[in-house]
């Protein structure tokens, strides 16, 4: 069943060393040597004919000399029902304190009689019977009772058959010190074990809660059965009247050390990452296989049953503490040397409660395993924080991580958006100066190209060509001027003016120039300032051109209704007596050209009446 | 030194421009060319060696900007006007001229009569202004809303006066037109003008430029 491995064969020997050597420190008996002890047998069970519920008289010939403590499962094996006890030579300690009789174990129930007074009992001589295996007992003893020479206790004590009855030595004294004794026992028998069985208890209980959200937590599975059920198992420890039938309790009892014991196994193995799914098998076989052996060879037997099968169990779970101890040589961490350590220990203390089952100590001697909740508690609540703290930390790390990729993705989101702004306003600026080009060559190209042929064919006087050139000037200066600063519809107009006011008094026609202090404009783009110029210079150009005018005015101003209108009025012939190619042009080409214009900021251009009858009004709307 | 003549001195490295700017100056009884230059260098010892009235200045010379020259002119030349030889008369040229102390402009393609004409108006208290300079000039010169404002005390307000005249220029009023719905004389506003333009060169004295930039008065990067 086992590889035979050394550290296995290894762990075996400790084994039984550890047994030897626990069987071999039995210490001298602590007998009381004055106190002269008989005991009487009853007939079996609890409701046999005759059964004696006073002391039996002391010439009855059923006495038997006896030493304390008197193990019944020694002293008389498969016996079950009562048993009288006779202490004769019991005297007090001290005159001036108050004396008791102090008996550290009697098991199952039992009474105390003194002198022939009844002091008291640990429970009703009923069904189910209380037990009192951890409740050390204490009895005043009023002065009253004591005799001069020679005390006699009788204790009627009760017990199944296999349940481990018996009876300590029994000892008179100072009520304090047998109190304070009884203390000890209490807390270390009791008090200690409920106290490590509640914490395992509770924190088995959280084990379980996380493992049923979170079925994958196996770990957490294991941990928090094994700690529920060897908490509950240890109810057994303080309860004194059950609350179920004997037999059935027993078992629960039993079979809740053999559940614990095994997924305790499985838990470490899991914990130290050993896979030995076979190994697990024959756990599992042994945690199911020893309880229903027990139900089905009747529960009398239990006790029976256990001597048998503890020693496998134990075996299984010391080849379990060399798995974890190999494990945690080599990870060496806390939580596996914790780990290793329960698992050394735990099989330990089951050994040597088991050889205080086999009677290998005095009767009465302390079980210890009961403590090994301690331990399981300790390397829980140690993984749970090595967890917690993991899982803080990793949180932690991952949204440092979260918070650092964010920012990088943000620069780089940064980083295109600016790209991507900067590559329209790129963009914005190569249109406008593309649309300047356009202009430049519409106009400028244009004006320059007839002046050149005109000069080359001889045809112009030298003044007509300067002319031709300086107007090409003045139109390259007022292309800087839309481009230069950020002008407003009215530093438009005004420039504007002061470029071509020249050329408008050289064309023999006066200005009217009534432009409004307009509000505050948002300054035009360089292409909507150019729209307008052209839009009013085409206006101008095409009154001294064809008009005949001799008045022009120019009027701006904000609409009742918003938006700026700008009026280019004057007082000439208008379209209808204009030269027809002048007016099929002005009507076609330039007239399409302004509406284009103005277009392009959500403007539009109207022919009004003009200054006087025949004049004409271009009339632009500017939202 | 002529002493019933206006002294001219030209500092133009284009030659044509220069010839015929000498020309214009040589061809007008009321002028009298002082002396010509061509570099940043030599226009400083023509000015030392001279005492001109009126000094021509090309902003872009082979040596340097000619801005230094006409901050020189009006530290150790008070009495004379300088004037900027501009091809277009654009703003960014004209207001760095006017803040080194420059008070008036010419225009490269004026024809001769206009340039003594112009001279002449500049000697009499006359300055030329454009709208856009006259709008530039109300932006520097007023007080700027407080936040983008830092004070320096350096700068010598408006009157309000001035601001009339400014404005009404900038929205393209001729001098005349401004004079006449103000009620002053055309010379009034002519004064008004070089006063503003005086006020404009001692506020900038101190790296004005940058001052008006701090005060988010002037893009520098249409100054560049």
């Amino acid at each position: 069943m086992f590889p035979a491995k050394p550290w296995a064969r290894a762990v075996a020997a400790l084994f039984l060393c550890l047994w030897a050597l626990l069987a071999g420190s039995r210490p001298a008996l602590a007998e009381s040597l004055e106190p002269v002890v008989y005991a009487l047998q009853e007939a079996p069970g609890l409701s046999a004919p005759g059964l004696k519920v006073v002391p039996p008289e002391a010439d009855d010939p059923r006495w038997q000399r006896i030493t304390l403590p008197d193990s019944w499962n020694r002293s008389r094996p498969g016996f079950g029902g009562m048993v009288w006890y006779r202490i004769e030579g019991l005297r007090p300690e001290s005159a001036s304190l108050p004396q008791a009789i102090y008996i550290p174990r009697w098991h199952m129930n039992g009474e105390l009689w003194l002198n022939g007074h009844r002091l008291g009992s640990s429970g009703e001589f009923v069904e189910p019977m209380p037990r009192n295996s951890h409740r050390p007992q204490l009895f005043s003893v009023p002065d009253a009772l004591w005799r001069d020479g020679g005390n006699t206790a009788h204790i009627r004590l009760f017990a199944y058959a296999n349940y481990r009855g018996g009876l300590m030595a029994v000892e008179a004294g100072d009520e304090p010190r047998l109190r304070q004794a009884q203390g000890r026992r209490l807390l270390l028998e009791s008090i200690g074990p409920l106290v490590a069985s509640t914490l395992c208890f509770s924190i088995g209980l959280f084990g379980l809660a996380v493992w049923l959200r979170r079925r994958q937590e196996v770990l957490f599975g294991y941990f928090g059965w094994a700690s529920v059920i060897w908490s509950l198992r240890n109810l057994n420890l303080v309860v004194r009247d059950i609350p179920l039938p004997a037999p059935l309790w027993g078992w629960l009892v039993h079979s809740g050390n053999y559940v614990f014991g095994t997924l305790l196994g499985l838990f470490v193995l899991r914990f130290c990452d050993v896979k030995a799914p076979r190994f697990e098998r024959v756990l599992w076989a042994w945690m199911i296989g020893v309880p229903l052996l027990m139900l089905v060879s009747g529960l009398d037997n239990i006790l029976i049953i256990q001597k048998y099968t503890a020693p496998p169990v134990l075996l299984l779970l010391f080849y379990v503490a060399g798995i974890s101890i190999v494990t945690a040589w080599r990870q060496r961490t806390i939580d596996y040397v914790l780990a290793a350590v329960v698992m050394l220990i735990y099989p330990l203390l089951q050994t040597y409660d088991a050889t205080i089952m086999l009677e290998v100590f005095p009767y009465g001697t302390m079980y210890l395993a009961s403590y090994a909740g301690l331990l399981v508690f300790a390397v829980f609540a140690w993984n749970l924080h090595t967890r917690y703290v993991r899982s803080l930390d990793e949180s932690l790390r991952a949204n440092q991580e979260l918070n650092s990729r964010i920012e990088q993705k943000e620069i780089e989101l940064h980083a295109a958006y600016s790209s991507l702004a900067q590559v329209k306003a790129h963009e914005a600026a190569r249109n406008e100066r593309a649309m300047i080009l356009r202009e430049m060559h519409d106009s400028l190209g244009a004006q320059l190209t007839t002046t050149l042929h005109v000069a080359r064919r001889g045809e112009a006087s030298s003044a007509h060509i300067a002319d031709e050139i300086q107007e090409a000037l003045d139109q390259m200066r007022l292309l800087l001027d839309t481009t230069s600063t950020a002008l407003d519809v009215v530093g438009v107009l005004a420039q504007l003016r002061h470029r071509l006011g020249g050329r408008l008094e050289t064309a023999g026609l006066s200005l009217r120039w009534e432009v409004d202090e307009l509000p505050d404009l948002p300054p035009l783009s360089p292409a909507h300032a150019l729209n307008l110029q052209r839009i009013v210079q085409e206006a101008l150009s095409n009154v001294i051109k064809h008009a005949q005018a001799r008045l022009v005015e120019i009027r701006a101003m904000l609409e009742p209704g918003g938006g700026i209108s700008i009026r280019i009025s004057d007082d000439g012939c208008g379209l209808a007596r204009s030269p027809a190619a002048a007016v099929s042009d002005t009507l076609g080409h330039g007239w399409g050209n302004m509406q284009a214009r103005a277009a392009e900021f959500g403007g539009h251009v109207r022919f009004e009446p003009g200054l006087n009858e025949q004049g004409l009004t271009v009339h632009l709307h500017l939202p | 030194m002529d002493w019933n003549g206006i002294a001219v001195c030209i500092i133009e490295d284009h030659a044509a421009t220069r010839e015929r700017l000498e020309r214009a100056v040589r061809g007008a009884p009321q002028l009298h060319l002082a002396g010509s230059a061509d570099t940043l260098a030599s226009g400083r010892r023509l000015l030392t060696a001279t005492t001109p009235d009126v000094v021509l200045v090309d902003l872009d010379l082979p040596d340097g900007s000619g801005l230094d020259l006409i901050r020189e002119a009006s530290r150790s030349l008070p009495a004379a006007d300088s004037m900027v030889i501009s091809i277009f008369g654009d703003e960014v040229s004209v207001l760095a001229a006017l803040e080194a102390g420059a008070t008036g402009y010419l225009l490269k393609d004026s024809d001769d009569n206009d340039i003594v004409k112009h001279i002449l108006s500049l000697r009499a208290g006359g300055s030329p202004i454009s709208p856009q300079i006259a709008r530039l000039l109300l932006q520097r010169m007023n007080p700027a809303p407080a936040q983008h404002r830092v004070p320096d005390g350096n700068e010598e307000a408006l009157t309000k006066r001035e601001n009339e005249v400014l404005r009404l220029l900038a929205r393209g009023h001729t001098y005349g037109e401004t004079a006449e719905r103000l009620h002053l004389s055309v010379h009034t506003i002519n004064s008004h003008i070089k006063k503003i333009y005086r006020k404009l060169a001692v506020g900038s004295c101190n790296e004005a430029v940058f001052a008006a930039s701090r005060r988010g008065l002037l893009d520098l990067d249409s100054l560049l």
